[in-house]
C-alpha cells in the first residue's frame, strides 16, 4: 500500500461523507491572550503596548435563512446591537470603519457620506478555455464598491492640520486591490500603511471589532513598534543546494540531527519535510533540491536553533523523501554549503523578512499580488514577533515550544488572519473653510460558505467606532441596487420606491445590508 | 439552481449546464484544486477540464451531489498531473498530502491480505463513520477538499500546530484501523 492508493480510497467515499463534511460548522477554541503577555514577561521582554489588550471573542450563533426581507429599524436594539436574530459569518469581511484622526480635531465637525455600489452583480458574460474547447458562462462579482467621503468643516479662523486615520479590516493575503484609495479634494494622497495585531480569533462579527477597537489600545498598538526579541539562537543556513543529473524523481537534501527536545527548539524555514523522534532525541528536516528553471533555486534553507544547540547534524542526498526510514535509497553527489553563526531571534527574523521582501514567499499565494506587497517590513516582523509570542515557540504551551516550528507556517497563518490596517495621511482644513476626504474601497461580501451558492452576501458600516471625530451628519446611498434583492438591512433603503439615501441615526452604532444576486 | 435541476440540464445536453455548475460549484473546485496543485492558472486549467469531463460523462451518470461528483473528478486530475509531472516537483500541496497520507499506511508485518481500492474505501468509510463529527469533518476537509492545516486551524481557533498534531493522530489511527483489519493494498 502507498499513499496514492490511500488518497484513490478517499477520492472514492461516498458522496455524503464529504458532503457532510463541507457542511460542518467547527466550534472554535478561544484563544487567550492573556498568555501572551505572561510570556513575553518571562522571556524578560518588554510588554508589547498591545498584549494589555484583553480580547474578546464574537457574539458567535446561527446565520439567518435569508428566507425574506426583514428590517430591524429599531432604534432600542440597535442600541442594545440587539437586532433580534444575529449577524454573525463564517467569513466575515469586517465593517467599512469611520475616518478618524491622531488628534487636534476638535473644531472640525464631519459629514459623512457612504456609497455601496452594488453594480460588480451585474451578470457579465466570460469564458473559459480548454486545449480543445471553450464553455462561456454567466458571472458576476460580491466585491462592491464603497465610497466613503468626509466633508471636514473648519469653522475657526486658523487652519487646522491633522493627521487622518483610515481604518480597514483586511488581512496581509488579501489581494492588493482591497487597498482603499484616498483623495483629498479630488487628488491623490500619499499613505502610510500601518497594521494592528491579531485578536487572537477569526471575527464573524462587528462586535469582535468593537471589543479590538473600542479602547483605543488596538489601534495604539498598531501605530507602535513591537519589541525586539532579544532571545539568542544559532542559525544554520544551507545554500547553494545542488543535485547530480539523474533520474531521481525529487532529488533531496535530508540534515540530521541529535538534540534534547527539552532544552531546544528548532524552527526551520525552506524544509519541506522531516520527521521527529522524540525519544531517540533525533530530528529530521529535509527539502527537496529545485532545479535552475524551478521555485526556489538558489535560495537558501535555514534553521534556528533556541536553547541548546543541535549535534551531529549530518548530511544526506537521496532520491526522493523519507531519506532516513528504511528503503530510501541515498543519492551521492547533492550538496549544500552549511554556514553556523550565532545571533538573536529578531536579527534572524529581520533577514528571513527581507527574503520574503525579495518575493520568494509570495508565489506561494498563486503569483497574485498581495496586500503584502504594501505591507511595511517592519510591520510583517511584528505580526511575527506577536504570533512567535502568543502561539509559536515562545508561547508557555510546552506542547508547541517544544517541537519544530515550521516558520512558512507561522507565516502563512499571519498572513492569513484578519486583523485591521490602517492608513494614515496629513489634512490641512483651512480657516473658515472645508475639505472633502474619500475612501474608494473594494468590500468583499461576508458569508456564511466561502464556495458558490451563499445564501446571502453581508456588507456592514459602524458609525463613529474607533473615530474622534464630530459628525454632522451621516448618510448612506445605494447604487446599483437593480443588481440585487435585499434580504435583511436596517438602513431603511427601499430601492423598489425609490428610496437610495437614507439619514443615518447618530446614536446607532452599526449598520448593514444582506443582500443576494437578483435572478435574471 | 438545485443539483438535480442542473444534472437535468446535462441529460438535456444544454450548454448552460455548465454555466450553472460554474455558478454553483465553480469557487468550490477551483478551491479544491489550488488547494491540490498550489498554483491557480494550474487550478484553472484543472477546473475546466473537469467541466468537460463532466459534460461527457452525464449522462449517463447520474449524480446525486454534484459538489462531490466533480470535486472528485478534481482529485483525480489533480493526481494525473502530479504523478506525470512529479519529477518537476510541481503541486506542493499535493506533495504535502501524500506525504502525510503515508503516515496511514500500515507496516508491513501487519499484511495478510491485498486489497482492492473499492474495498480500502469501505474500511476508510467505515473508520470515518466510526468517528466523531468533527474528528470526521477534520478529516475530510484535509484529506478531500486538500484544505490546509492553516486554514482548519483558524477555523477551530487553535494554533496551525496542535492542529497539525490532530491531524497526526488521525493519521495514525486510521493506520491503526487499517492494521487491525489485517490488511494492505
Amino acid at each position: 500500500m502507498n499513499s496514492e492508493q490511500i488518497y484513490e480510497a478517499i477520492t472514492n467515499l461516498p458522496e455524503e461523507l464529504p458532503e457532510e463534511a463541507a457542511a460542518h460548522t467547527f466550534i472554535k477554541r478561544k484563544r487567550s491572550y492573556w498568555r501572551w503577555g505572561a510570556v513575553a514577561a518571562a522571556v524578560a521582554l518588554i510588554p508589547l503596548a498591545a498584549a494589555a489588550i484583553l480580547f474578546s471573542g464574537g457574539m458567535g450563533g446561527m446565520s439567518s435563512d435569508g428566507s425574506g426581507a426583514e428590517m430591524a429599524q429599531d432604534s432600542e436594539a440597535m442600541e442594545d446591537n440587539s437586532y433580534g436574530f444575529s449577524i454573525s459569518y463564517m467569513d466575515y469581511a469586517g465593517p467599512v470603519f469611520p475616518l478618524a484622526t491622531l488628534g487636534g480635531a476638535e473644531d472640525l465637525t464631519a459629514d459623512r457620506i457612504v456609497t455601496f455600489d452594488f453594480s460588480p452583480y451585474e451578470t457579465r458574460q466570460e469564458t473559459y478555455e480548454t486545449s480543445s474547447e471553450s464553455y462561456s458562462y454567466d458571472r458576476y462579482d460580491t466585491e462592491v464598491k464603497v465610497t466613503d467621503a468626509y466633508v471636514l468643516a473648519n469653522p475657526t479662523e486658523e487652519h487646522v492640520t491633522v493627521t487622518a486615520v483610515y481604518p480597514f479590516a483586511a488581512a496581509f493575503s488579501d489581494p492588493l486591490d482591497l487597498l482603499p484609495v484616498i483623495t483629498v479634494d479630488g487628488t491623490a494622497v500619499e499613505t502610510a500603511l500601518y497594521a494592528g495585531p491579531q485578536g487572537g480569533e477569526a471575527p464573524e462579527s462587528w462586535e469582535t471589532y468593537r471589543a479590538w477597537l473600542s479602547d483605543g489600545s488596538y489601534r495604539e498598538a498598531a501605530l507602535a513598534s513591537a519589541t525586539a526579541l532579544d532571545v539568542p539562537v544559532t542559525v544554520y543556513e544551507f545554500s547553494a543546494l545542488t543535485a547530480p543529473e539523474s533520474d531521481a524523481p525529487n532529488p533531496t537534501l535530508s540534515v540530521r540531527m541529535t538534540l534534547d527536545y527539552d532544552r531546544t527548539t528548532v524552527l526551520s524555514l525552506g524544509f519541506d519535510g522531516g520527521s521527529w523522534d522524540r525519544e531517540n532525541g533525533a530530528m529530521v528536516r529535509e527539502c527537496s533540491v529545485p532545479q535552475e528553471e524551478e521555485a526556489g533555486y538558489g535560495t537558501s534553507r535555514y534553521l534556528i536553533v533556541l536553547g541548546e544547540d543541535v549535534t551531529d547534524m549530518t548530511l544526506r542526498g537521496c532520491r526522493s523523501g523519507g531519506s532516513w526510514e528504511e528503503g530510501s535509497e541515498e543519492l551521492p553527489g547533492v550538496t549544500a554549503g552549511v554556514r553556523r553563526y550565532t545571533s538573536t531571534l529578531q536579527t534572524a527574523l529581520e533577514d528571513l523578512v527581507g527574503e520574503l521582501y525579495d518575493g520568494k514567499m509570495l508565489w506561494r499565494s498563486g503569483g497574485e499580488v498581495h496586500l503584502l506587497a504594501e505591507i511595511p517590513r517592519e510591520t510583517c516582523l511584528d505580526a511575527l514577533t506577536e504570533a512567535l509570542l502568543s502561539y509559536g515557540i515562545l508561547s508557555d504551551d510546552p506542547a508547541e515550544r517544544s517541537r519544530c516550528e515550521i516558520l512558512e507556517d507561522v507565516i502563512s497563518q499571519v498572513w492569513s488572519e484578519k486583523r485591521v490596517l490602517y492608513l494614515t495621511f496629513p489634512v490641512t482644513v483651512p480657516a473658515g473653510s472645508s475639505v472633502t476626504v474619500t475612501a474608494e474601497l473594494i468590500k468583499d461580501a461576508s458569508t456564511d460558505y466561502t464556495g458558490g451558492g451563499a445564501a446571502r452576501e453581508g456588507y456592514d458600516l459602524v458609525t463613529r467606532l474607533g473615530s474622534d471625530l464630530t459628525f454632522a451628519s451621516q448618510t448612506a446611498r445605494l447604487a446599483g441596487a437593480e443588481y440585487v434583492e435585499i434580504l435583511r438591512q436596517n438602513f431603511g433603503f427601499d430601492p423598489e420606491r425609490g428610496v437610495t439615501e437614507v439619514t443615518l441615526d447618530a446614536a446607532a452604532e452599526h449598520y448593514f445590508i444582506e443582500v443576494r444576486k437578483r435572478e435574471g | 439552481m438545485e443539483d438535480r435541476e442542473i444534472v437535468a440540464l446535462y441529460w438535456a445536453r444544454e450548454e448552460r449546464a455548465i454555466a450553472e455548475t460554474e455558478r454553483r460549484y465553480g469557487a468550490v473546485l477551483r478551491h479544491l484544486a489550488e488547494n491540490l496543485l498550489g498554483r491557480r492558472e494550474d487550478a484553472e486549467e484543472c477546473v475546466s477540464d473537469a467541466y468537460h469531463a463532466a459534460w461527457r460523462s452525464i449522462p449517463p451518470e447520474e449524480p446525486q451531489s454534484l459538489r462531490a461528483y466533480l470535486g472528485r473528478i478534481v482529485r483525480n486530475l489533480a493526481v494525473s498531473r502530479w504523478r506525470a509531472e512529479h519529477a518537476q516537483k510541481r503541486f506542493g500541496g499535493m506533495e504535502t498530502l501524500l506525504s502525510e497520507l503515508s503516515d496511514c499506511v500500515p507496516a508491513r508485518d501487519n499484511v495478510e491480505a491485498e486489497l482492492e481500492t473499492k474495498e480500502l474505501t469501505a474500511l476508510i468509510a467505515r473508520w470515518l463513520r466510526g468517528l466523531d463529527a468533527e474528528s470526521r469533518a477534520l478529516f475530510l476537509r484535509r484529506y478531500w477538499y486538500g484544505e490546509t492545516v492553516q486554514a482548519l486551524a483558524k477555523e477551530c481557533g487553535v494554533s496551525p500546530s496542535q492542529m497539525a498534531q490532530r491531524m497526526l493522530r488521525l493519521r495514525r489511527k486510521l493506520r491503526a484501523a487499517l492494521e487491525a483489519e489485517g490488511v494492505t493494498v
